[in-house]
């Protein structure tokens, strides 16, 4: 009876989420991300200098005055320009304040990296935001985590969380 | 359900869930040196794809601040002596951690010391140079 119960509650710990943040997985995105909170989607256009109106969608959720949000951007009909939207967006995010700091992070290791770009603006509306880029398999993934002036505390390392859990199944892991 | 079977159960679970490897490098964490702090253990998130330990941290000006600080894998923190409980919310312990390079109050998780002096280290070592790592086996009383 005892070794049952042992299993039971095993398995029950096994199969169960994360204490808060948990991963939501797009795969018709190709992207999987964890929230704190779970996440609206809503469909949307993303505006470029090199096209108008490209079909993309926005996962959101807001928690404890920060709002973490995941842009996917349909870069297929431009499959060439892939470089060029990524430091598009990351140019337009260092002109919405103060950089404190940028960074070229990769997801995975060796021959499967991908690499994108972070960074932590200081924005003139009294928001922090910390954003990531990447650009893979003909979409651009930007991973905002804002922390509002309502939070007031914009040291903390909560979004740093956020943009690093990013990934790109079907990869092996979880999927 | 005795306490034991409990605590096999925990680590089961981990053991249960699927491997999990890191899939983003650590360039965010400033890898040239260690800094260590003391606080009350707030929150350990032991999860996927890597652990979490929240601790209240009292800064210079006696404000008490959360700091968050990543760790390794369940699966690779059980093996060193890292438990669901281990450590547990309310303990004060000194941790050492590689600190974020954007400044925000956390890091990688490299050490954990215990009140009565042990130790349990990352599955990147204690980042002191040592490489020492102590299995941990300290529990704190009820």
């Amino acid at each position: 009876m005892h070794i049952l119960a042992f299993l039971m509650f095993a398995l029950l710990l096994g199969a169960g989420p994360a204490l808060a943040w948990e991963e939501y997985k797009y795969l018709d995105q190709g992207v999987a991300i964890q929230f704190p909170v779970r996440p609206q989607a809503t469909q949307s256009t993303y505006d470029s200098v090199y096209a108008k109106r490209l079909p993309s969608m926005v996962y959101s959720a807001e928690d404890d005055h920060v709002i973490y949000k995941l842009t996917v951007v349909d870069l297929t009909t431009s499959p060439d320009m892939g470089a060029n939207f990524l430091n598009e967006a990351a140019n337009r995010l260092q002109r919405d304040g103060e950089v404190l700091f940028t960074d070229f992070p990769r997801v995975y290791q060796d021959i499967r990296s991908v690499f994108g770009v972070s960074l932590v603006v200081d924005r003139t509306d009294g928001s922090r935001v910390r954003s990531s880029l990447y650009h893979h398999k003909g979409r651009l993934y930007i991973a905002d985590a804002i922390v509002l002036p309502a939070r007031g505390d914009k040291d903390m390392s909560t979004p740093s969380r956020y943009d690093q859990t990013i990934r790109f199944p079907p990869d092996g892991r979880f999927d | 359900m005795t306490r034991k079977a409990f605590g096999l159960a925990g680590i089961a679970a981990v053991l249960f869930t699927p491997a999990a490897v890191a899939h983003h490098a650590f360039a965010m964490f400033d890898q040239s040196k260690t800094v260590y702090v003391s606080g009350t253990v707030k929150q350990f998130e032991f999860v996927n794809p890597h652990a979490w330990l929240h601790v209240a941290i009292v800064n210079d000006k006696g404000d008490t601040l959360t700091w968050s600080f990543e760790g390794g894998s369940p699966s690779q923190l059980v093996s060193l002596g890292w438990a669901p409980d281990h450590p547990r919310v309310g303990e004060e312990i000194e941790v050492g951690f590689r600190p974020m390079k954007d400044g925000s109050r956390g890091g990688q998780l490299m050490s954990v010391k215990f009140p009565n002096g042990q130790k349990v280290c990352s599955n990147r070592g204690c980042g002191d140079g040592t490489g020492n790592i102590v299995p941990g086996v300290y529990r704190p009383q009820e």
